[in-house]
């Protein structure tokens, strides 16, 4: 059974990223490249969000394990852009708007708060002893820290997951997208 | 037009109208319940949480599914606005941010059926002196005294007769070199059969009492037979 728990160096990555703007990027991509090691359910969106490359994607992709993927390249390709796309939309809606280069800075901030509450959760999930694997996160777990950074942020929760319209209902969206962050996600708690 | 066709086919008119009546009927009807705030019942509770307040979760549970298993927590959890908040707690920070997003502070309140037992149980300390007061509180200490960043550190709460019991865990947030800012998880705030948790900053930590009395409030509010706090 894989090791969960976050490292001191994916925390160091985060804490840096926190405090160097410029390094945002780089160093989100390496921590979620780090956390597809221990086959945390998140760091599959997580990496394909953050990576600097398609390409990148593509070969960690093809390199990965298939029970881990769970699909291919050209999903989770498609979803990067749907994330990206949710975000970039959720951020406009509540007020947040900027050109390309300043939604681009507010995506890797949103990023950082992210990678900040899914270490906390992890954390805590080992130290309470939350469902049957330490440190694996559960749907409701994930789901409930995401609502939680976009409250924050005055984004409307339906930008999380699924598609961004607020008109297809949410057990639509789990229908074609539930698969998308949870497919091996802890299921209790 | 219609005249000349109800001379013609006066069942066929009547139908059309009929129609029309019907479909009308049913816009209202539509209408009406789209307005109508949704009591949603905690399951096996008496708190029905009204639409506004609501948060539906929508996990997909189903117990013949090998990578799902049955969950103790509800599909629903709730938050209350941060400007509510505000208008209810004096002096009740709205927005914490400092990186140039805001970071507005709704109460988020996660939700599960309360432990079996029915009071938090007191937590044994050996040496009380080695607590740390928390930041903005008297009657919040944490057990670790330099907390690692982002690893939730446990804090204790002191009660009137000097007894302590696990209130949450905090976690520093800020970076090397920072002072210290936390992030704080009020947790076993039982209410009747319902625990409660939910995130809270450092800058509202002086008012967690207010907090807590102010969710309990609510749930007051959202017993089933009187949820009219819609």
């Amino acid at each position: 059974m894989p090791d969960h728990s976050i490292s001191s160096h994916e925390r160091a990555l985060i804490d840096r990223a926190d405090s160097t703007p410029k390094r945002r990027s780089e160093l989100l991509e390496r921590f979620w490249q780090s956390r597809i090691k221990t086959k945390d359910p998140v760091a599959r969106v997580g990496f394909a969000l953050y990576c600097s490359s398609l390409d990148k994607l593509r070969r960690i992709i093809a390199n990965g394990k298939s029970d881990y993927w769970g699909r291919g390249y050209y999903y989770w390709r498609a979803m990067r852009v749907q994330t990206l796309m949710n975000l970039a939309l959720g951020l406009e809606e509540a007020g947040h708007a900027g050109d390309l280069e300043q939604t681009r800075d507010m995506v890797l901030a949103v990023g950082i708060r992210l990678a900040k509450q899914h270490i906390r959760t992890v954390t805590r999930d080992i130290r309470q002893g939350i469902g049957k694997t330490p440190g694996k996160l559960s749907a409701r777990q994930i789901k409930k820290y995401h609502h939680q950074v976009f409250e924050e942020l005055g984004i409307p929760r339906h930008y999380y997951g699924g598609t961004s319209l607020q008109s297809v209902p949410d057990s639509w969206e789990l229908w074609l997208y539930g698969d998308l962050y949870c497919h091996d996600c802890d299921p209790r708690s | 037009m219609l005249t000349s066709l109800s001379r013609r086919s006066p069942t066929l008119v009547t139908t059309l109208r009929i129609g029309v009546l019907w479909m009308i009927g049913l816009g209202w009807v539509m209408a009406v319940y789209a307005e109508t705030p949704v009591a949603n019942r905690l399951a096996g509770t008496d708190f029905c949480i009204p639409d506004r307040y609501a948060v539906r979760l929508e996990i997909r549970e189903q117990a013949d599914d090998e990578l799902y298993d049955t969950s103790p927590g509800f599909d629903l959890n709730a938050k209350i606005h941060y400007n509510e908040a505000a208008k209810h707690l004096d002096g009740y920070v709205r927005n914490v941010a400092d990186d140039g997003l805001p970071q507005y502070q709704t109460l988020y309140l996660g939700l599960r059926p309360a432990p079996k037992t029915e009071s938090v149980p007191s937590r044994s300390v050996e040496d009380p002196t080695s607590l740390t007061t928390l930041t903005n509180t008297k009657d919040l200490f944490i057990t670790d005294k330099v907390p690692s960043y982002l690893v939730p550190t446990e804090v204790l709460k002191k009660t009137a007769n000097d007894n302590y019991i696990t209130w949450g865990t905090c976690s520093r947030t800020s970076h090397h070199n920072q002072p210290a800012v936390y992030a704080c998880q009020r947790r076993n705030l039982i209410i009747d059969s319902v625990a409660v948790e939910y995130n809270i900053h450092q800058a509202n930590l002086s008012r967690h009492e207010g907090i807590d009395e102010f969710i309990r409030q609510k749930f007051e509010s959202w017993q089933c037979e009187q949820s009219t706090d819609g």
